[in-house]
C-alpha cells in the first residue's frame, strides 16, 4: 500500500534492516524539522509568519542587522537579531553560516538524539545544501587584507570557507560518524539533499539521515544577481505582471528523515514521499524555455511518490519572480498539474535563500502539509496572464494530501520533493 | 549490493597529465598550465576556472576511455574548495574595482558549474550533481555515484579535483592541483578492470599509503582529497583485490570491496 519508490528499500538485504521486520520498514518518515530565516530565529516565528501571511523582507537599508552595506537599492531577508556566537573552543569554525546552522540545530536536537538511541551514530548522514559555504566570512577576511593587507589570524579558510566546514564540524558537534557532506548545486542544493539521503537509506549504508541547507546573506550573490540584472529594487512579486526580479535572504533548515518502524512512526510528523531530479542541459542561468527539466522534476516526484495530480493539495514553487523563470516554471506546472491545483511561491515571505531554498521549501511543504491551510503567494497580485495556473492571491483549504516542492538551479539543476503529512495509497 | 563494474581511469595534474605518465613517474619538463576540454566549446567555456576546465577534462577523458556514452551517463562532480579562483577574482572587483561583477564569472562562480557546462555541452540531460566533502570529497563523490548507480542503474562518471588555493587566501596544508575520474556501470564490459561489491565502515582512520604505484608522493598531493582514490586506482591496475579506503587519515572512513576482473 505504499509508495513504489520505497518498495526498493523493502526489497534490501534484511541485515541492514538492523532487527527491524521487514514488513515494518514500509517508507521515509520526517520525525524531526527546522527553520530559522527572515521571518524569524526559530521554526515558530517562520511558521507563524507564514500563516498570517507576514513577509520577514524589508529594504538593505533599513535593516540593522545587516553586517554590510551595499551601493545600490533592493529589499533583502535578514535573519534578525544577534546570532548566538559557537562556543569558544569551536571558534575556529565560527561563521554566520555556521551561527545560523547551529540556531536551526536546536531545535531539531531531541529529535537527532532520539535517532541515534534507535540507530547509533554511524547510521545517520548529514547532508547539507549550500551555495556559497562560508563566503560571509571570506569576504570579511579579503576585506581585511585589503585593507590592512594580512588576512585576520582568526581566519582558517579550511574550518570557515570550505563549503563543507560546517558538515564538520555539525557532525563532530552531535557526535554522529556516518557519511557528512555537501551537495551544492547552487539553489537546487538543499532539496537535492533529500533524494540523496533516501538513495543512501535505501543503499543500506544508513538509516536515517539530517538533511539540511544552510545560506548566510554575503556581498557576492547580491553583487552577482545584480550584474544579471535580475536583482528586485523593491519587495520581489513572483508570478505578478508586474515582477521585476529577485530579492535574495538568508536561512537555515533542517529535517531528520528516518527509516519507517513503530518507533519513529510515533515520532512522525509526516513523509517524505519521493523526489525527482532533471538536468536541462540548456544554459547555466535560464531555464529551458519549454520547461522539459521542471516537468521532468515534478513527474518523476510523483512518480516515485506513487500518485497522481489528483492527490497533489499544493505546490510550492520555486517562483523566483524574474521575468523568465516564472513564466516557463507555471507553462511545466499547468503541463503536470493542471490548472487547478493551488500554487504558492514563498520568495516573498523570505527573499530566495539560495543554497537553503530547498530545504525551506521542504519544511513549508510539510507544514502545510499537516495544516491543510494555505497562505497567499504574497506579492503575486495582480497575476500575469500569461501565468494560468491558480497562484493563491489569498488563504486557501489544502484538498489535496501531497504538497510538492520544487527547487531550481543555476546549470539546470531541478528538483522537486512530495511530502505528506500521513502515509499515502498509491495511485495505479 | 549490485556488483558495480569501474573503468575509465584517468588522472590530471600541472606536471602529470595522464596516468601512464603518473604511474611511470615521467614529469613533463614544464608544467602544463591547463588541460583540453573536448566536452563543451570554447564559446560555453568562457570565464570557466582552470578547476572547472580539470573536471570537465577529466569527465570527458573517463568517458571517453570507458567506451560510456558522453551524451547518457550521470555525472559527479567533487572538490573540497570548488570555484575558489573565480570567487577571488570576484572579490578583487568587489572590494577593489567598480563592483560590477562579470555575469559570466558569476554563473560560473556555483560549485556546479562543472556539473551544468558538461551537461550543456554533451546536451547530457541525465542526473548530474557537485559534492564537497572537505578531506573526504572523493569519498563523497563515491558513495553519491554508487548510492545513485544502485538505485537507477546505468553508467555514472565521478570526477574529483582541487585547484590550489589562489593568493591571497592560504590553507594550513597547501596542496597541488590534481584530479581524478572514473566510470561506474552496473553492466561489466571489456574495458571493466574490476566490481566493488561492498561498502564497509572502518573505525579507525587510516594513514595515507607510505607509497603508491611504488613511490612516495610529494608532501602536497595528499591533502588534495582527489588523492585519496590512488590507492583504489593501483589496486584496480595491478588487479589486485581486497578492502581499500576511499578517504586517509579521517575519522570512520568508508571503503570498498574490490574484485579485480583477473579474479572473475
Amino acid at each position: 500500500m505504499f509508495a513504489p519508490f520505497f518498495n526498493l528499500i523493502r526489497s534490501k538485504s534484511k541485515e541492514f534492516w538492523r532487527g527491524i521486520r521487514e514488513d515494518e520498514v514500509k517508507s521515509l518518515v520526517v520525525t524531526g524539522m527546522s527553520l530559522v530565516g527572515p521571518m524569524g530565529a526559530s521554526t515558530d516565528a517562520m511558521l507563524s509568519a507564514l500563516d498570517e501571511g507576514r513577509s520577514g523582507l524589508r529594504p538593505a537599508s533599513e535593516i540593522d542587522d545587516l553586517h554590510f552595506r551595499l551601493p545600490f537599492s533592493t529589499w533583502v531577508g535578514v535573519v534578525p537579531g544577534p546570532l548566538p556566537p559557537l562556543l569558544p573552543e569551536d571558534r575556529a569554525y565560527d561563521t554566520r553560516l555556521a551561527r545560523l546552522g547551529m540556531l536551526a540545530i536546536r531545535e531539531i536536537r531531541q529529535a537527532i538524539e532520539r535517532a541515534i538511541g534507535r540507530w547509533g551514530a554511524k547510521r545517520i548522514a548529514i547532508l547539507i545544501g549550500t551555495s556559497t559555504g562560508g563566503l560571509d566570512a571570506t569576504e570579511a577576511a579579503y576585506a581585511n587584507w585589503c585593507e590592512y593587507g594580512f588576512l585576520p589570524e582568526h581566519f582558517d579558510l579550511s574550518k570557515q570557507h570550505d563549503f563543507n566546514a560546517f558538515g564538520q564540524y555539525l557532525r563532530a558537534h552531535l557526535g554522529l560518524k556516518g557519511p557528512a557532506y555537501v551537495i551544492s548545486t547552487a539553489c537546487s542544493s538543499s532539496g537535492k539533499v533529500h533524494a540523496s539521503a533516501a538513495r543512501l537509506i535505501e543503499l543500506g549504508i544508513v538509516d536515517a539521515a539530517l538533511v539540511g541547507g544552510v545560506d548566510a546573506l554575503c556581498r557576492m550573490t547580491l553583487y552577482g544577481f545584480r550584474s544579471l540584472g535580475i536583482l528586485d529594487e523593491g519587495r520581489c512579486r513572483p508570478f505578478a505582471l508586474e515582477r521585476s526580479g529577485i530579492n535574495i535572504g538568508e536561512g537555515a533548515g533542517f529535517m531528520l528523515i528516518e527509516r519507517e518502524c513503530e518507533e519513529t512512526t510515533k515520532d512522525a510528523l509526516g513523509y517524505f514521499l519521493g523526489a525527482g531530479e532533471s538536468a536541462d542541459a540548456y544554459n547555466m542561468s535560464s531555464p529551458e524555455p519549454s520547461g522539459r527539466g521542471a516537468k521532468e522534476a515534478m513527474r518523476r516526484a510523483m512518480e516515485m511518490a506513487g500518485i497522481d495530480p489528483s492527490q497533489v493539495g499544493l505546490l510550492i514553487a520555486h517562483g523566483t519572480a524574474t521575468p523568465q523563470n516564472d513564466v516557463v516554471e507555471a507553462m511545466a506546472i499547468e503541463e503536470v498539474l493542471g490548472r487547478e491545483v493551488p500554487v504558492i511561491s514563498t520568495k516573498a515571505y523570505t527573499g530566495h535563500l539560495l543554497g537553503a531554498a530547498g530545504i525551506a521549501s521542504a519544511v513549508f511543504a510539510l507544514h502545510l502539509a499537516r495544516r491543510r491551510k494555505a497562505p497567499p503567494s504574497l506579492g503575486s497580485s495582480p497575476i500575469d496572464s500569461a501565468i494560468r495556473i491558480r497562484v493563491l492571491e489569498d488563504f486557501a483549504h489544502i484538498a489535496g494530501p501531497v504538497v510538492l516542492a520544487n527547487a531550481f538551479a543555476f546549470g539546470g539543476s531541478n528538483v522537486c520533493l512530495a511530502f505528506s503529512s500521513e502515509a499515502i495509497r498509491p495511485c495505479n | 549490493m549490485k556488483p558495480l563494474w569501474l573503468s575509465g581511469l584517468v588522472l590530471w595534474s600541472p606536471i602529470y597529465p595522464t596516468l601512464e605518465r603518473f604511474i611511470a613517474a615521467d614529469a613533463l619538463s614544464s608544467p602544463e598550465e591547463e588541460p583540453e576540454v573536448s566536452w563543451v566549446s570554447s564559446r560555453l567555456l568562457r570565464g570557466s576556472s582552470r578547476l572547472t576546465r580539470i573536471l570537465l577534462h577529466l569527465a570527458g577523458q573517463a568517458v571517453e576511455k570507458s567506451g560510456k556514452n558522453p551524451h547518457t551517463i550521470a555525472t559527479v562532480y567533487a572538490s573540497s574548495y570548488g570555484e575558489i579562483e573565480t570567487m577571488v577574482r570576484l572579490l578583487e572587483t568587489i572590494f577593489r574595482g567598480d563592483g560590477q561583477l562579470s555575469p559570466m564569472r558569476f554563473k560560473n562562480s556555483v560549485h556546479n558549474a562543472a556539473s551544468g557546462l558538461g551537461s550543456i555541452g554533451q546536451g547530457n540531460k541525465a542526473f548530474s550533481t557537485a559534492i564537497a566533502g572537505g578531506l573526504r570529497s572523493f569519498e563523497a563523490g563515491m558513495l553519491e555515484a554508487i548510492a545513485w548507480a544502485q538505485s537507477e542503474g546505468g553508467d555514472v562518471v565521478v570526477a574529483c579535483a582541487d585547484d590550489v588555493v589562489p593568493p591571497p587566501l592560504t590553507v594550513p596544508v597547501p596542496h597541488e592541483a590534481f584530479g581524478i575520474a572514473l566510470v561506474l556501470s552496473t553492466e561489466r564490459s571489456p574495458d571493466s578492470l574490476g566490481c566493488i561489491t561492498e561498502i564497509v565502515p572502518l573505525s579507525e582512520a587510516h594513514p595515507f599509503p607510505s607509497k603508491v604505484f611504488g613511490r612516495t608522493l610529494p608532501s602536497t598531493l595528499p591533502p588534495n582529497p582527489s588523492a585519496h582514490a590512488l590507492p583504489l586506482f593501483e589496486m584496480l591496475l595491478q588487479q589486485r583485490g581486497g578492502l581499500v579506503p576511499l578517504a586517509f587519515e579521517v575519522d570512520h572512513p568508508y571503503a570498498l570491496m574490490v574484485h579485480p576482473c583477473s579474479s572473475l
